[in-house]
């Protein structure tokens, strides 16, 4: 056995078993060193106060990822140079690595990283930081080195205003945003979306900090001042983008992040590793909360490396496994497994257990993580390509879907990742729709997912209105032999989604299908009516209503309104209107309406009426003194209709909870 | 010798106010009230912030501090934690009970209430950091604001009496604005009926809205009502009533009116003129500012402003 292979394994079994030396840590320093030329004699002292302190080597390799390692090296020398009694202070030292590490991230020079790092060293010796400051990791370190997108904030001056004037408990940096007023226009009447809005007060204050609180500003300068007021005292905090939005992110306790100023899921931090969305800060902050675990995590993966680097493949194989499943929050052990197995002489066999590694250890609680990870790296190499591999391909995506939790840590933009699978399926519609078919059948007991899976395959529709008709029957069959109350559920979902689209359009087969299937989710309605000679004409047929699923509306009861069972809905557009399409066309005989319990005056003044085609309307009643029931009587009347509607034109509102048409069947 | 000492702590302790140290807001607030003395809470975090603690420790509670304090006053603390459990918040809110937290804008901070519980003053942030170089300082300040809010309760208490003559309770009222210490929080609804015709101008000083007021002016010129705004401005500015700095904005409002209409000499003079009375002040300086973009820098022999 090679030398180096033997260092490996011992290596990692040293790490395995949590003792603390490990030469692989010095080795992978020392490599650092030389690829930052830290080689000459003026460097000596630096190296040896480096390579003595295996925490520090620790704090420098296994605190988030390190894409710049010999920038962040020279960097540190630089701190060091300018401070080399920082090595002996585990807190400057730690401030000191953290400065070099997102200095390098940044591409700032010595000189800036210089004083950010005599801030944070000198606010903390004067105890005017957060005590929160002194127990943070070197990961935690790097948000407060980093600072915040907008520059004007990460000044000195504008931090040494924040320490004074924004000093508070941690948990109450999620309002400090409001420090500054939210204002479009600065008071000449200059908009913020144009150049002059700060201009004329830069000369006023010590700060730019200091000049937006004083001004104000709008999302991303309050979102801006409430981060860097966090950081400026010691608090890890981070900006982020949201869709027409700016936001921000505080920890206001050891691995409690709180969103701030946040107004949506969607976020994307403007400081992370490896991605920018919400599941990966949660990813990347777990798998750092624990530093004993983030650096045995970091042993484990050079161990592999060595192995690797010796040509010891099957070990290094194994190895790697090891690392990514005792560490799977570390995505930089993902990573590693998939650069290593691309080289040649790895089996197949371990690309498959790194796609089921991913969907065992990922997929459940962060499957957008997963969902990156396999696409980029192991769906290239696993799935097999051409028409007749399909099946195959299919296959395994669905595997994807059988790993998921619901969405995991936060929503994540699954339907776009549903129509990319679709395509990579098959370029044929049929066999898109079979796929999509199958990850609703998937989802529909845990009904999270069903919606986005109904948008995604409603969106490859597109305008084929048969394909989408087909797909709607297709899966509403399945339901019909579901029981119980999580299908309850995807029925209910379903029905909110596809009722009001069926009526309008016409379907009544659709409407009265899925909403007879979701009565089964609602309470018969308990008014008793007074029927009208004939049949219940309205029966069997749908009912469209203006603005169907606002705030006050539950389109799955819809179907309930026209038959005996009884329902609801609840208009919100002027003019409002609801119409009944008939199950038959007939005579009528009269009409009952039960109106929801309360605002019951607001059907004053809304007209009923009738219509042979749907197109042509006919006034046949005004509602004068509303009641909760109201029947019209047509029996005089001579009415033949195939539609009845309540047009209200004086206001938004109509709530019933029946619409029933009676009458002699004439078709 | 003994009666030199006697007399010598007799004379300290006349010259030393009394501090009465009361723990809890709410109950220090009673004391207050009931005693007439002034209110003083120190605000701190010295749970998560050490230079609180030090404030706190080596600081409030330090001998020379509160030997420097001459007049009588109530002491209190509020301790506010950091991330507190649900059962620290009860007792937190039942302890401070009254109490608003909306001027500690920073910690720690010193916060002044009138026996009434008006807040007179706030002291945080970088004025309490310089002022606390100084025991002396910071006792001296505490002083000044125990005397105004002295004053403050002899002139609210006079009130009464001058009901039907409205001279005497003008001059009170513009005495009672021109105390160092916050305003009164509804000035206007309080003393209109006292004084009608606003004799001292306390009520125009009071109303004026500082950089509102440009902001409305900016708002009336977009609306087509810059003729009228002008008129508006002018009597004004013939008004005695406005401080410095009031005057400062009322000449940009000018300027930005006179611009509005085209005359840009003339709104650059006014411009200038807003300046010369603030003119190393934030106020002055955004105004020559946003004069010189807007109007100044197409007159020739305009000087640019510094910065």
């Amino acid at each position: 056995m090679k030398f180096p292979a033997l260092l490996a394994i011992l290596s990692a079994c040293l790490a395995t078993h949590g003792m603390a030396r490990s030469p692989l840590v010095t080795a992978a320093v020392e490599k650092v060193l030389a690829e930052a030329s830290m080689t000459t004699p003026e460097q000596a002292d630096f190296r040896a106060a480096l390579l003595a302190s295996t925490e520090w080597q620790h704090e420098f390799l296994d605190s988030g990822p390190l894409p710049k390692p010999a920038e962040a090296m020279a960097l540190l020398h630089a701190l060091w140079k300018s401070d080399p009694a920082l090595a002996a202070d585990p807190i400057d030292r730690g401030m000191a690595t953290a400065c070099a590490l997102a200095g390098a991230d940044r591409g700032w020079d010595a000189a800036r990283v210089g004083e950010r790092y005599v801030y944070f060293r000198d606010a903390w010796d004067q105890g005017l930081l957060n005590s929160m400051f002194g127990g943070l990791s070197v990961f935690q370190r790097r948000y407060l080195a980093n600072g915040v997108q907008h520059d004007r904030f990460n000044t000195l001056e504008s931090m040494h205003y924040q320490l004074e004037e924004v000093c508070l408990p941690a948990d109450q940096y999620p309002g400090a945003c409001w420090y500054a007023r939210w204002i479009l226009n600065n008071p000449f009447g200059d908009s913020i979306h144009g150049p002059h809005y700060y201009e004329p007060f830069q000369a006023s204050w010590g700060s730019d900090a200091e000049m937006v609180r004083h001004v104000g500003g709008v999302c991303g300068s309050l979102s801006n001042f409430g981060a860097a007021a966090a950081i400026a005292n010691g608090i890890p905090a981070a900006t982020m983008g949201e869709p027409g939005h700016c936001a921000y992110v505080v920890m206001i306790s050891p691995g409690q992040w709180v969103p701030s100023y946040s107004l949506s899921w969607d976020r994307g931090l403007h400081y992370g590793f490896h991605g920018g969305s919400w599941s990966w800060h949660v990813l990347n902050t777990r798998a750092h909360e624990d530093v004993a675990a983030a650096r045995k995590s970091g042993d484990l993966r050079r161990a592999a490396t060595a192995l690797a680097d010796a040509g010891e493949t099957g070990k290094a194989v194994d190895a790697f496994r090891r690392a990514r499943r005792s560490h799977p929050l570390d995505y930089s052990n993902w990573l590693a497994s998939a650069a290593f197995l691309a080289s040649p002489r790895v089996p197949d066999q371990a690309w498959q257990d790194l796609h089921r590694d991913a969907l065992e250890l990922l997929a459940p609680e962060f499957p957008e993580v997963a969902w990156t990870f396999l696409k980029s790296a192991v769906y290239p190499k696993i799935l097999p390509s051409g028409e007749e591999q399909a099946s195959k391909r299919r296959d395994a995506l669905l595997a994807f879907h059988r790993a998921l939790k619901g969405w995991g840590v936060e929503r994540w933009k699954f339907g776009e990742a549903l129509r990319e699978q679709m395509g990579m399926v098959s370029a044929d519609a049929t066999k898109q729709d079979e796929f999509a078919l199958a990850c609703f059948g998937i989802h529909a007991t845990a009904a999270t997912l069903v919606p986005p899976v109904l948008e995604a395959q409603f969106a490859a529709c597109g305008q084929d209105e048969v394909r989408k008709r087909a797909f709607i029957h297709q899966l509403t069959e399945g339901l019909a032999k579901g029981r119980g109350h999580d299908f309850d559920e995807t029925i209910g979902l379903l029905a909110a989604r596809i009722l009001p689209e069926s009526a309008a359009a016409g379907d009544r087969a659709t409407f009265q299908f899925l909403g007879k299937l979701a009565s089964r989710g609602y309470e018969p309605c308990a008014v008793e009516v007074e029927k009208f000679p004939g049949i219940l004409l309205s029966s069997g047929g749908c009912l469209s209503i203006a603005a169907p699923g606002n705030q006050w509306d539950v389109p799955s009861r819809h179907w309930g309104v026209i038959e005996n069972h009884g329902g609801d809905f609840h208009t919100d557009s002027a003019p409002a209107f609801a119409t009944v399409q008939l199950g038959n066309f007939g005579r009528l005989s009269g009409v009952v309406i039960v109106q929801r319990d309360g605002n019951i005056g607001r059907l004053a003044g809304a007209k009923l009426q009738t219509s042979a085609d749907g197109s042509t309307w006919t006034d046949v009643h005004v509602f004068e003194n509303p009641q909760r029931v109201e029947r019209i009587d047509l029996r005089d009347r001579k009415i033949d209709a195939g539609y009845v509607r309540v047009l209200q034109e004086n206001g938004p509102h109509l709530h019933f909870n029946r619409f029933l048409v009676f009458g002699a069947k004439q078709n | 010798m003994s009666r030199i000492l006697v007399c010598f702590f007799f004379l300290v302790s006349f010259l030393c106010g009394e501090i009465t140290e009361v723990p809890g807001f709410a109950k220090a607030r009673e004391a207050s009230a009931g005693s007439a003395k002034p209110l003083v809470v120190l605000v701190h975090g010295s749970s998560w912030h050490r230079a609180s603690q030090l404030f706190t420790e080596k600081f409030w509670r330090a001998a020379d501090f509160r030997a420097g304090i001459a007049r009588d006053v109530v002491f209190t603390e509020i301790d506010v934690r950091q991330n507190p459990k649900e059962d620290e918040q009860k007792a937190f809110a039942e302890e401070t009970q009254g109490w608003d937290r909306g001027t500690v804008r920073s910690f720690p901070a010193i916060q002044i209430y009138g026996p009434d519980g008006h807040l007179l003053e706030s002291l945080g942030g970088s004025m309490l950091r310089e002022l606390a170089l100084s025991p002396p300082l910071v006792a001296s300040k505490i002083d000044a604001i125990a005397a105004a809010s002295a004053e403050r309760d002899r002139l609210l208490g006079e009130m009464d009496q001058f009901k039907t003559n409205p001279e005497e309770a003008a001059k009170r009222i513009d005495a009672l604005c021109r105390l160092p210490i916050r305003p009164e929080t509804d000035a206007a609804t309080k003393f209109r009926a006292l004084d009608p015709t606003d004799r001292y101008g306390w009520a125009a000083r009071h109303a004026f809205g500082g950089w509102e007021f440009i902001r409305a002016t900016s708002d009336r010129i977009a609306k087509g009502e810059t003729d009228a705004a002008l008129v508006e401005v002018d009597a004004m500015l013939a008004e005695s009533a406005y401080e410095p700095a009031q005057r400062c904005l009322i000449l940009a409002a000018k300027g930005m009116l006179l611009a509005a209409k085209g005359e840009k000499e003339a709104a650059w003079a006014a411009y200038q003129e807003a300046h010369a009375l603030d003119p190393r002040g934030p106020d002055g300086k955004a105004i020559i500012r946003h004069g010189y973009r807007t109007v100044g820098s197409s007159i020739p022999g305009a000087t640019a402003p510094e910065g």
